[in-house]
């Protein structure tokens, strides 16, 4: 079997007849990482940042020694950046963090090796999970090995990548405000962001935690449903997790779609959405309608509001939540200075990117006093708005379909300089963040620079079955070939 | 010149006394050596999260009901945002809008030389947050040779939870704002969520002070003094305050609304930073926590479970042992002293009988000691059976008070019982009518004079004789038998 044509479900029947090595397989991803290195030395995919395989090999060795059946069977999983792994450097693609060790594993993490899960590296990411195109990272971009003069989307850039120019089997990202499904669509992959309170945030570096949640990347939605099913839960350590039952989701593949019921929000699918993306995505309706779904067009008139409710609560938390990041206790620090407070000033001044910097001086400005009121606590109101006419439509619909970006994948540098036009990159994929609900990225055709277009399906709070089942029978019977462009070239 | 009076309020900084940190499982333990209780949450490592300590919430519930708060069955966590090296997350986790409790009341008993009267001191709030760390400054003088000041920070207080009590300012005077304090302590030493201890800071308090012209309604502007952690720091810092306001506004000079810390050494207050430069603490609700439900069946269940309180200790001990008022309150408005009393009783069967006796050498033998001392009575040696047994011998007549008295310092000195002071002292009562008779006999052929007085009337001057016959003896003759013996031998 070639490597880009294995996925995670393959990978386990293998592995349970021990006919696929998962240490091979890593020095496999790891040998082609070096190819693409040595061959475009300039414009490598630079999706994976670290790997560690004598880790890998101590994890498969414990593995071995378990009698255990374990679910996962060795699988090698790759983390972004931004997850807390015992002795991984956990930097965020950020300089303040250089050298930064975790000394912890993080809930997901640990799931992952308790069931058998060998975390064998990272992947690159937008500095402390800011940006939609991979641009932001201190380790350098990261390239659409679709093409590589394209943005791989991001901030999960590194994950989408490595999964699409197999350099990775499956990866782990975190989701924000698009960070997980919008680079899953510039790929070609699936991407799926669970519910707000389905999947532990603890080990997770927090960029805005009442938005960000973990979930995968993955070449197959079946491939999906499995690493969901051992990444969620209730956890103690994350008291904004919810004790509610996991189901078996990829049991619940291959469900009828007999009486479903899919809303298009006409707001999604208005004039300003690019014309090849509209096409597609309603195309993809017509095969849900085709298959027995009632399709019917409903009104989320809020929802034009999510990325400015977005931006003022996300960067709101984050200017808080990266204040710890002092130069006191670990990572970066300069010390050339005469007072404490300098160290505070140069440490964070030099330690963090532009962008970075950017959204925390926004989150300042919307909480001090004399703002606060007219920015941090009406957004406060209009999300609860924008949640409440999610729920509503929910009372009628079991799902959600919408494009998951508005416009074609755009080239690296194209939008760098224009933060705005780069943050309505995430226009379609916020509203699921802002009101906490599930959403997967599906693609569903090429456009015409040879690049993917994907829709996604949102559903209402834990139901990520729902979803899975839909984007599966709509995967399994509309197969799309997007080819890597190494792989033109080998 | 215009009369002033003072318009104070509090906000005592009060350390619970659970087992683990606010929202780590790191122990809550003062004196072990720096940053030994730390852990990646408490050092707010990237990527970890806060887990509430339920039991920090219960014992806020506690004090709350104490005080006859409002307690919110639903209130919230937020965040105070401010960079220090001894704030690890560089913000505190706190409340603000919506506090655990509010309103409610403590009420004072002033009760000295000049004044006796209750007054009821309202509560604006009682809310929960996590203590900072601790900065030690080392001045170039200490193993330095290179004269740099340094600084090292200890982060095993960083997350250990806190109750802030905010009073109304309804106090008027140094003595009311002590009087609140030490209520206010004595209260979490009865619901044992607090270890009362200042020197270590496990209670603090923060001194907010105005000045008004007497009789008028009109408040005046007011400086808040920051961290003070005795009775003596309290006293001395409003006494200060009072006096500076004062003399700005006899001056007609204003006074400037701005933070103060007191120097202990110079006793006067410091303007830490003023209004101007006050800090923005950008205060936002905290995403990492859900709001602090409570259920009214977990607010019934401490109801009913709280401990006897200050007042009710009062009540109890007024029927149970018929003591004077002014004794039951010094004995109850410290709940260790109230203790310390209840355990000497109940060790001697006569105990109850016998409680003013042993309630006077508490409050007067003992308190004596432990004031001089300057130490809590947890703190004072002497065992308190030990205590009762000594009340118990003298009752029997085996020693007299003077002997007790003589005794006791050794006591209290070694944790001995009487018994093992007097073995060592060889001492014992006389109590032979031989022995005693014939000491009369020697006292009164040596007073000759006196006892002439005596028989032609003056009878006051037995006393004279007892004290005579006492110092003969060491005191070691039992009063009684003195007193028949010299009274048979003075009138026959």
């Amino acid at each position: 079997m070639k490597i880009s044509e294995l996925n995670l479900k393959k990978f386990l029947e293998l592995s349970r007849k021990k006919e696929i090595s998962p240490l091979d397989l890593v020095e496999n991803y790891l040998k082609k990482i070096a190819e693409d290195q040595e061959k475009h030395p300039d414009r490598k995919i630079n999706a994976i940042i670290y790997h560690d395989l004598e880790n890998a090999r101590k994890q498969f060795k414990a593995l071995n020694a378990s009698k255990a059946e374990s679910y996962l069977k060795g699988a090698p999983i790759i983390v972004k950046n931004n997850f807390n792994v015992k002795n991984f450097p956990t930097e965020c693609a950020s300089k303040i963090l250089k050298n930064y060790v975790s000394p912890y594993d993080g809930t997901v993490v640990k799931k992952i090796i308790d069931n058998g899960g060998i975390i064998w590296g990272y992947s690159n990411m937008d500095e402390f999970a800011m940006g939609s195109s991979n641009e932001t990272s201190c380790r350098g971009v990261v390239r659409n090995p679709i093409h590589r003069d394209y943005i791989p989307g991001g901030s999960s850039g590194g994950s989408a990548a490595s999964v699409k120019a197999n350099h990775s089997l499956v990866a782990l990202g975190s989701d924000t405000g698009g960070s997980i499904r919008q680079p899953a669509a510039c790929c070609g992959i699936v991407g799926l962001k669970p519910t707000y309170g389905r999947v532990s945030r603890f080990g997770l570096v927090a960029f805005a935690s009442s938005f960000d949640q973990i979930g995968p990347l993955t070449k197959t939605v079946e491939d999906s449903a499995i690493l969901l099913k051992v990444i969620a839960g209730y956890d103690p350590k994350d008291n904004t997790s919810l004790n509610v039952k996991v189901d078996d989701y990829p049991a619940l593949l291959n469900q009828s779609l007999k009486g479903i019921k899919i809303a298009l929000p006409k707001e999604f699918f208005t004039s300003e959405v690019d014309p090849e993306v509209l096409a597609k995505v309603k195309a993809v309706a017509n095969f849900y309608r085709e298959n027995g779904a009632v399709v019917e067009e409903v009104s989320l008139p809020h929802t034009k509001f999510s990325i400015a409710t977005y931006y003022v609560l996300s960067t709101a938390e984050a200017s808080s939540n990266l204040a710890r990041f002092d130069g006191v206790r670990y990572g970066f620090r300069n010390d050339e200075v005469s007072h404490f407070k300098e160290i505070y000033l140069k440490t964070r001044n030099q330690g963090f990117g532009k962008e970075v910097k950017r959204r925390m001086l926004i989150g300042s400005y919307v909480l001090s006093s004399g703002y606060f009121d007219a920015y941090y606590l009406k957004a406060q109101k209009v999300r609860s708005i924008i949640k409440r006419e999610y729920y509503e439509v929910f009372k009628n619909y079991q799902a959600i379909l919408t494009p998951t970006t508005p416009y074609k994948i755009f080239k690296i540098g194209e939008k760098l300089k224009d933060p705005v036009a780069m943050y309505l990159s995430d226009l379609f994929t916020v509203s699921a963040n802002v009101s906490g609900i599930p959403g997967l990225s599906l693609p569903c055709g090429i456009d015409s620079n040879g690049l993917p277009i994907s829709f996604q399906l949102l559903a209402p709070p834990f139901q990520e079955a729902t979803i899975l089942n839909l984007a599966h029978i709509y995967e399994v019977n509309n197969p799309i070939s997007i080819k890597n462009e190494m792989e033109e070239a080998l | 010149m215009k009369e002033w009076e003072a318009v104070i309020g509090l906000e005592v900084h009060a350390q619970l006394n659970t087992k683990t940190k606010l929202f780590c499982s790191c122990p809550n333990r003062f004196g072990d050596s720096p940053n030994q209780n730390t852990c990646e949450i408490c050092l707010a490592h990237p990527g970890v999260l806060p887990a509430p300590n339920q039991k920090s919430i219960e014992k806020a519930i506690q004090l709350g009901l104490a005080t006859k708060s409002h307690i919110h069955l639903l209130s919230y966590f937020e965040r105070k945002n401010y960079f220090y090296p001894d704030n690890p997350k560089a913000y505190q986790i706190s409340q603000l809008k919506k506090p655990i409790c509010e309103g409610g009341k403590i009420t004072i008993k002033i009760n000295d030389k000049k004044n006796s009267y209750t007054k009821d001191i309202h509560l604006e709030r009682i809310q929960i947050e996590e203590d900072a760390g601790k900065l030690i400054h080392l001045d170039s003088d200490s193993n330095n040779a290179q004269g740099i000041k340094k600084s090292y920070v200890d982060l095993n207080r960083a997350g250990t939870p806190l109750l802030e009590i905010v009073s109304k300012a309804e106090m008027n005077s140094s003595l009311e704002a002590i009087e609140y304090f030490k209520t206010l302590r004595n209260l979490l030493l009865y619901l044992e969520i607090n270890d009362g201890n200042m020197q270590e800071g496990s209670l603090r308090a923060d001194v907010n002070l105005s000045l008004r012209e007497k009789n008028s309604r009109t408040l005046g502007i007011r400086t808040e003094t920051k961290n003070l952690n005795s009775f003596k720091s309290i006293e001395q810092a409003i006494e200060y305050e009072i006096t500076r306001q004062s003399q700005l506004l006899n001056e007609n000079q204003a006074v400037v609304q701005e933070t103060l810390l007191f120097d202990k050494k110079r006793l006067v207050t410091k303007p830490m930073r003023s209004k101007e430069e006050a800090q923005d603490y950008r205060y936002f609700s905290e995403p990492d926590l859900m709001p602090i439900k409570i259920k009214p069946s977990l607010i019934e269940e401490l109801k009913n479970n709280l401990v006897e309180l200050p007042q009710e200790k009062f009540n109890r001990f007024l029927k149970e042992y018929q003591l004077s008022n002014y004794d039951t309150w010094v004995l109850t408005s410290d709940k260790f002293l109230a203790d310390y009393f209840e355990r000497a009783v109940k060790a001697y069967p006569e105990g109850a009988k016998r409680a003013k006796k042993i309630c006077n050498w508490i409050n007067t033998e003992i308190l004596s000691i432990v004031n001089f001392q300057q130490i809590t009575i947890n703190e004072f040696n002497l065992d308190s059976l030990h205590l009762a047994t000594l009340i118990k011998l003298m009752d029997e007549g085996t020693i007299s008070g003077k002997i007790a008295k003589t005794i006791f310092p050794e006591m209290v000195a070694k944790n001995a019982s009487p018994e093992t002071i007097l073995k060592e002292k060889n001492l014992k009562l006389v109590s032979n009518e031989e022995e005693i008779t014939a000491i009369v006999k020697s006292v009164i052929e040596d007073n000759r004079e006196a006892f002439e007085k005596y028989q032609r009337g003056n009878q006051k001057i037995a006393g004279f004789f007892v004290g005579q016959i006492m110092k003969a003896t060491k005191g070691q003759a039992n009063p009684q038998k003195v007193n028949e013996i010299l009274k048979k031998m003075l009138d026959s």
